[in-house]
């Protein structure tokens, strides 16, 4: 055991001589000036390195960034904000005149509105929507390439040709707006805050239609139509709802108003 | 202005002090060493010159971060030990991407992997034998775990001690790293020992 241990230090050591005799070779002689070269190659200049950049434009980006999608976030998505709250509060569905004028973003936004609306009216066991299940919905609308790709032309007989195919409108096809209660209210001649329970009438304009038939001013407004209102619900304009039910000193009251 | 007994610690700090002449003196000291210890490593003494060139660049650049609670030999040589390390793996890359044909433009098709440059120079200083040709070619042969602490160790003449603290390695697995490197190169320089 020892001669074995013995006789690999001595193979070690064989080794390690033949190494050490190896010529060793030196640096050009000229290798200073060749370092200072490349120092001052590398040295930073005068003026923004890309470091600084790093430092500051990189977190003024980030802030842009931010504001923008800030911006953004508050201006919102027109579909997603109206969507929710229409879909949870289950607006009521009037026959509306739309602004002529509106952009087609705005339709696009109505219309998935109504859409919903309408699934939800339908629907007892499905009083509201979650934001999600409205998407869905939106994500199943067709665009016109795709149904031109997929329908042909319907043919019909000389004399009964209509230009609108089935289950489609025209493009002018007038779409409800929605707007909050208190804007909806207003038309109809009440001034509303919103309280626990519902809206309560802070004014009645003079021979408004609300005037007229019979609200008072101190009324809690709890639902239209049999559909409960708070601050979140959504209206649509001009406003055709038909009885009231208010709480008046404590007691319901069912107004109906007269045209 | 500087002389032997200066020591590297108190050349560092003059460099940092903006003392050109200090860090010229480092490099004085330092040159032929790290030069010599990445050509054993690469036998390629172009590349040799060039990455002990880089060598000092980095010490130049990072003397703000240097601990002096450490050798500057041993941080030098670790400096040069990862340069030299990135050369040999980008090489066995670019070998296997040779061999495989991968990654190739058809204008680069026409090219083959480069080998080290074993050409003796025109400098008389590196004309060598053949035998130290054979040693260098079995040291290259070396894989790269054996081929460093074999080379700081008996090339550079470093204690175990220094050789585990530049690769950071435990002292007991360097020496054993070294027998075993010893051990490869026996049998690859057989016949040398046989002569």
């Amino acid at each position: 055991m020892l001669d074995e241990k013995q006789a690999s230090d001595e193979i070690e050591s064989d080794v390690a001589e033949l190494l050490r005799s190896l010529r060793r070779v030196d640096a050009p002689g000229d290798m200073l000036f060749r370092i200072r070269a490349r120092i001052a190659d590398r040295a930073p200049r005068g003026g923004l390195g890309w470091r600084a950049v790093l430092a500051y434009a990189m977190p003024l980006a980030l802030l842009a960034a931010g504001v923008i999608a800030y911006l953004a976030l508050l201006g919102g998505s027109p579909e997603t904000v109206v969507d929710e709250s229409a879909a949870v509060n289950a607006p009521i569905l009037i026959n509306a005149e739309p602004p002529s004028t509106a952009p087609d973003v705005a339709i696009e936004t109505v219309a998935t509105n109504r859409r919903e609306v309408s699934a939800t009216n339908s629907s007892a066991a499905q009083p509201s929507r979650t934001g999600s299940q409205a998407l869905d919905v939106r994500d199943n609308r067709t665009t016109s390439t795709d149904e031109a790709a997929r329908e042909g032309r319907r043919i019909m007989p000389r004399g009964m040709e209509t230009r609108q195919r089935d289950g489609h409108k025209p493009r002018d096809f007038q779409e409800p707006v929605f707007l909050s209660p208190s804007d909806v209210l207003d038309q109809i001649g009440l001034k509303v805050v919103s309280v626990d329970g519902g809206l309560r009438v802070e004014s009645v304009r003079d021979r408004s239609l609300a005037g007229r038939s019979g609200v008072r001013q101190g009324d809690v407004i709890e639902a239209i139509d049999d559909r409960k209102i708070d601050k979140n619900s959504m209206l649509s304009v001009p406003f055709n709802g038909r009885i009231l039910k208010v709480v008046r000193d404590g007691t319901p009251v069912v107004v109906e108003l007269k045209p | 202005m500087f002389d032997s007994s200066t020591t590297d610690h108190e050349l560092i700090a003059a460099a940092r002090g903006g003392d050109e002449s200090a860090f010229a003196e480092i490099v004085e000291r330092y040159r032929g060493q790290i030069t010599n210890f990445v050509y054993r490593l690469l036998n390629d003494y172009d590349e040799a010159v060039d990455l002990a060139q880089e060598t000092f660049v980095r010490v130049y650049f990072a003397m703000d971060r240097y601990h002096t609670q450490y050798a500057f030999s041993t941080y030098i040589y670790r400096i040069a030990s990862n340069l030299a390390i990135s050369e040999i793996r980008r090489r066995k890359r670019r070998k296997l991407m040779s061999l495989t044909g991968l990654f190739r433009s058809e204008e680069e098709s026409e090219v083959e992997f480069q080998p080290p440059d074993v050409r003796p120079l025109a400098d008389e200083m590196l004309i060598e034998t053949e035998r130290d040709l054979l040693i260098a070619k079995a040291i290259e042969a070396l894989p790269e775990r054996y081929r460093l602490p074999i080379v700081l160790r008996d090339v550079e003449g470093l204690a175990y001690e220094e050789v585990a603290s530049v690769l950071g390695l435990g002292l007991g697995t360097t020496k054993s790293r070294i027998s075993r490197g010893r051990g490869l190169l026996r049998s690859k320089l057989a016949d040398q020992f046989e002569a």
